[in-house]
């Protein structure tokens, strides 16, 4: 069962959970962010970073209820950490809350962890480990069986405070059911591997349930005045140099360093066989686990938490708690994990990385927007098929803009673009051309100083339609047809314009050839009308002239009878 | 001094129609004149066959005395009938006159003719003959000077049906029209224009059929001595003034040298006119003895210019010449006054044209231009060159 779960409508492929993740286990096939379980190490980065909450630690508050239910003696280990997550002056209130819940009894994993020490004494005494690594951050267990099997070596095989605690109480009642309650999310596995503790409860689960019930722990902290006797200087763990506070004698011959962040114990880790001679106390986060990923974030923050668990260990208590009478074996058995990736031979490497546009090795920036820290680590993760080429951000930004660079270079229509106060951001080629303009004249200038640009109507735009208008260019003497798109959601306007002069001119030609054709048509018409008229004439003169002449003719002929 | 017939005729195309349906002619022989006035079946071309043929014909038989029921016989026999209504068809008013003033008119289905004494109607008897079953009126005429004859075709009487009158202006109304128009020296040019106007206002713009307005008038004679340029020989100065002032007729004198030469041999000085300027035209000059004087290439051109109007028969808005300056004062004495033009055309080359545009071979075609159109209207013009 995964511990952390992943909810996909909520994942926006941002690829911020694979960047922060310190061993990449985090794979990206079709846009959708898994976590790779074997590869994970439950560090909870990716959980925290998350902005659209895409990730969720499983709650496991049901099935804890159900615990309670089937069982009477559940016992609650609580980590040291609690007194800076909660506004209580100790366990009491908490104990007392706890017992409303139906637990049994609850104790401080304190106990476990001063158990803990008492064998890494008994360790140091014989001097077997050449560096020394503590175990109590299930986290950084995983780190090294996982990814630095040589430093195992180093690494102390004993159990963590929370199963040597577990191991305690089920020592003194065979019949009981361990919770431990804490800021981790990395002991939820462990407890699984373990047995020994039967459930894991966040911080973060315990104060929703708390808020579910209506029990308010800083009232009952007012109302109690019962205090902690017992003293217990491993209550210093949550913090950094914690644990080699709470040792107490240091043996010589050691340096005692404490290194937290997974990326600082990775370096560590990386250098450990150049090391001699170190105790090394490392934990997973940073600040250690009062920074847990499942800690309650209090006002203050992180140096406000460490105050208050320094305060707490030194001021409560004035009886050491006795750990005298407990047998149980809290030797661990850390084994190496053999994960990790497949690794594909150079050529492989090559091709891999010539799909996302590494040529040469100058091309592999290193950017690590992807994520990966590497382009070759890119590819190798491209190889065991966790990521795509598409992750690579230069890459697809050059393939998107050299793509539509040319488009908008090329485009034999003048593309000319503005933002919201109608500023000019670009202006391609042919717009110049187009409107007798220079690029260096326009740039970054507003239309309303652009003289050339005048024309443009932009009184009419609305928002998201094409505005289509004709118009004439006096500069250029061009006609042009302009279409205005408004978008109103990114702000910006651009403007395309295509040269309709041709066009015109030719529409202008044959409407001239229209014309002369009938004006041409029509002289024929007056000319063929006027032919008439004096074909009209010249037969009524030719009638009349036969007319007088037979007449005058007959008169003569008649006279001489 | 005998009579002088003076035409002048407007005419307006119905509406849409190319050709007009109207055809007026008119042939002077000598000492009488014969005009006919042809209203054609129809409009378009049809009837301007029609009545081209008619005119045409019925005038030219007219005037070669052939009589009447002939003429009639002729013209039936002639027209060519129309497919669509069957007939051949024209009206038809004629009338023959000489320069005694005595003559006859012949009236065929157009509206009846209009006489006029001194610009007054009166009415006389018409006598109705039947030629070929037709119902044709002829009168014989006696006219004196300052008498009018004024036909008209169908379309005239009917200006305004249906528009502004409800049948048209009626015979009484254009007589008062008419005599309202009349001005005693008016030209009948002028009187034609002023009453095909009427008609054209009562068709709103639009005429429904062709019309067509003659007017005739019996005139004394009005002599015009013009001289435009300087004798080609310097020593034929004074012989040609001599002559050109010799005579009762109005004088004119066209062009700065010419004028020079005149007030020289008058004694006088030449004055310039600066009542009326105009923009286009120098102004005119003012010499004692001499009815006008003028600039010359100039005036003379922009003469043509405007009497292009005047003498298109379908241009009914030049009545006369109202303006006052050089061009619209010698258009007025030589269109619409004179009768008889003499013109005495001067070939030197004028040395204050040396460098410009002009020149006299132009000067003359200008003149040589006018005469003609003087001529087109029936005036008789001569041109002497000297």
């Amino acid at each position: 069962m995964s511990i952390l779960k992943f909810n996909v409508d909520n994942c926006k492929n941002c690829y911020k959970c694979l960047r922060e993740c310190p061993v990449k286990a985090i794979s990206m096939l079709n846009d959708r962010a898994e976590i790779v379980e074997d590869l994970c190490i439950l560090c909870g980065k990716c959980t925290n970073v998350c902005p659209q909450n895409a990730k969720v630690v499983i709650d496991s508050t049901p099935s804890i209820k159900r615990l309670l239910q089937e069982n009477s003696n559940v016992y609650a280990s609580i980590a040291p950490s609690f007194i800076s997550n909660f506004n209580i002056k100790s366990i009491v209130p908490l104990r007392k809350a706890l017992k409303e819940l139906g637990f049994k009894d609850a104790f401080e994993t304190a106990e476990g962890a001063k158990y803990v020490n008492k064998r890494y004494q008994e360790i140091l005494n014989k001097k077997d480990y050449p560096n020394f690594i503590t175990s109590a951050c299930p986290s950084i267990v995983s780190l090294i069986t996982k990814y630095y099997p040589k430093a195992l070596k180093y690494l102390a095989q004993v159990d963590s405070p929370m199963v040597a605690h577990g191991k305690m109480i089920k020592e003194k009642d065979q019949n009981a059911k361990v919770v431990f309650i804490g800021p981790c999310i990395s002991k939820k596995k462990e407890a699984n591997e373990a047995m020994v503790i039967d459930d894991v409860l966040t911080f973060i689960e315990l104060e929703e349930w708390l808020k579910e019930v209506g029990i308010n722990l800083e009232i009952l902290d007012l109302e109690t005045t019962e205090t902690e006797i017992n003293e217990n200087k491993a209550r210093y763990y949550p913090i950094e140099r914690g644990i080699i506070k709470s040792i107490g004698e240091y043996r010589e011959g050691y340096d005692y360093i404490s290194v937290s962040g997974v990326e600082k114990c990775k370096e560590v880790l990386s250098n450990i066989d150049n090391l001699s001679d170190m105790f090394i106390e490392m934990s997973a986060c940073d600040y250690s686990c009062i920074n847990g990923p499942a800690a309650i974030r209090k006002k203050g923050g992180c140096i406000k938490a460490v105050e208050v668990v320094r305060k707490y260990t030194k001021g409560i208590g004035n009886r050491p708690v006795d750990i005298s009478l407990y047998k149980a074996d809290i030797n661990a058995n850390y084994q190496c994990e053999n994960v990790g990736l497949e690794m594909p031979d150079e050529a492989t490497i090559k091709t891999i990385l010539l799909t996302f546009g590494k040529n040469k090795k100058t091309d592999e920036l290193n950017c690590g927007a992807c994520g990966y820290p590497t382009c070759r680590d890119k590819a190798i993760a491209v190889f065991n098929k966790m990521a795509q080429k598409e992750m690579c951000l230069p890459f697809m930004k050059e393939k998107a803009e050299s793509l539509s660079n040319q488009v908008i270079s090329n485009s034999p229509n003048g593309i000319i673009t503005f933002d919201k106060n109608m500023i000019v951001q670009e202006c391609n080629l042919s717009a110049q051309k187009m409107l007798g303009i220079e690029v260096e004249k326009v740039i970054k200038k507003s239309i309303r100083d652009i003289p050339e640009m005048n024309f443009l109507d932009i009184s009419e735009i609305t928002s998201n339609k094409v505005h289509l208008q004709k118009y004439h260019l006096e500069k250029t003497n061009k006609d042009v047809e302009v279409s205005f798109v408004y978008i109103e959601k990114q702000h910006i306007s651009f403007c395309i314009i295509r040269d309709l002069t041709i066009d015109e001119e030719n529409v202008r030609k044959l409407m001239e050839l229209k014309q002369s054709t009938i004006d041409l048509t029509n002289k024929v018409i007056e000319k063929q009308m006027r032919s008439v008229q004096e074909i009209a004439s010249l037969l009524g003169e030719t009638t009349a002239e036969t007319k007088i002449a037979i007449y005058n003719l007959r008169k003569i002929l008649l006279k001489d009878e | 001094m005998g009579l002088f017939l003076d035409v002048g005729y407007v005419s307006l195309n119905k509406k849409g129609e190319e050709l007009c349906g109207d055809k007026v002619e008119i042939i002077r022989n000598g000492e009488e004149m014969t005009i006919v006035l042809a209203d054609g079946l129809g409009s378009g071309v049809k009837a301007n066959i029609l009545a081209t043929l008619t005119s045409k014909i019925l005038c030219m038989l007219a005037a070669n005395k052939i009589p009447l029921e002939e003429c009639v016989n002729t013209i039936i026999g002639t027209l060519p009938v129309c497919k669509v209504r069957g007939v051949a068809y024209s009206t038809f008013t004629l009338l023959h006159i000489n320069t005694a003033g005595v003559g006859y008119l012949v009236e065929f289905d157009n509206p009846l003719s209009f006489l006029l004494s001194e610009g007054k109607y009166y009415d006389f008897d018409r006598k109705l003959h039947i030629i070929q079953d037709k119902n044709i009126y002829i009168t014989n005429i006696k006219l004196k000077a300052e008498d009018s004859v004024i036909f008209m075709s169908d379309g005239a009487v009917h200006a305004g049906i249906g528009m502004y009158m409800n049948f048209g202006w009626e015979r009484k109304d254009i007589i008062d029209s008419i005599e309202r128009a009349y001005e005693p020296k008016m030209s009948p040019r002028c009187l034609a224009s002023i009453i095909g106007d009427n008609c054209r206002l009562l068709y709103d713009n639009q005429p429904g059929d062709d019309t067509t307005i003659v007017a005739i008038k019996v005139r004394e004679e009005v002599a015009i001595n013009i001289m435009v340029g300087a004798p080609i020989d310097k020593e034929d100065d004074e012989r040609i003034v001599k002559a050109f002032l010799d005579s009762s007729a109005k004088k004119i004198v066209c062009g700065g040298t010419t004028s020079q030469i005149v007030a020289r041999y008058l004694n006088e000085a030449v004055e310039t006119d600066y009542n009326y300027i105009s923009r286009d035209i120098p102004p005119i000059g003012m010499i004692k003895g001499i009815d006008l004087t003028t600039e010359g290439v100039l005036t003379l051109g922009k003469l043509l210019e405007i009497i292009k109007k005047y003498l298109d028969i379908s241009n009914v808005d030049v009545k006369k010449f109202s303006d006052k300056d050089g061009a619209s004062l010698l258009a007025n004495i030589l269109f619409e006054e004179a009768t008889h033009v003499k013109f005495f055309v001067g070939r030197s080359i004028n040395n204050a044209h040396a460098g410009l545009p002009i020149d006299t071979a132009m000067k003359l075609k200008l003149v040589e231009k006018i005469a003609e159109n003087l001529k087109s209207l029936g005036k008789e013009v001569t041109i002497e060159y000297c």
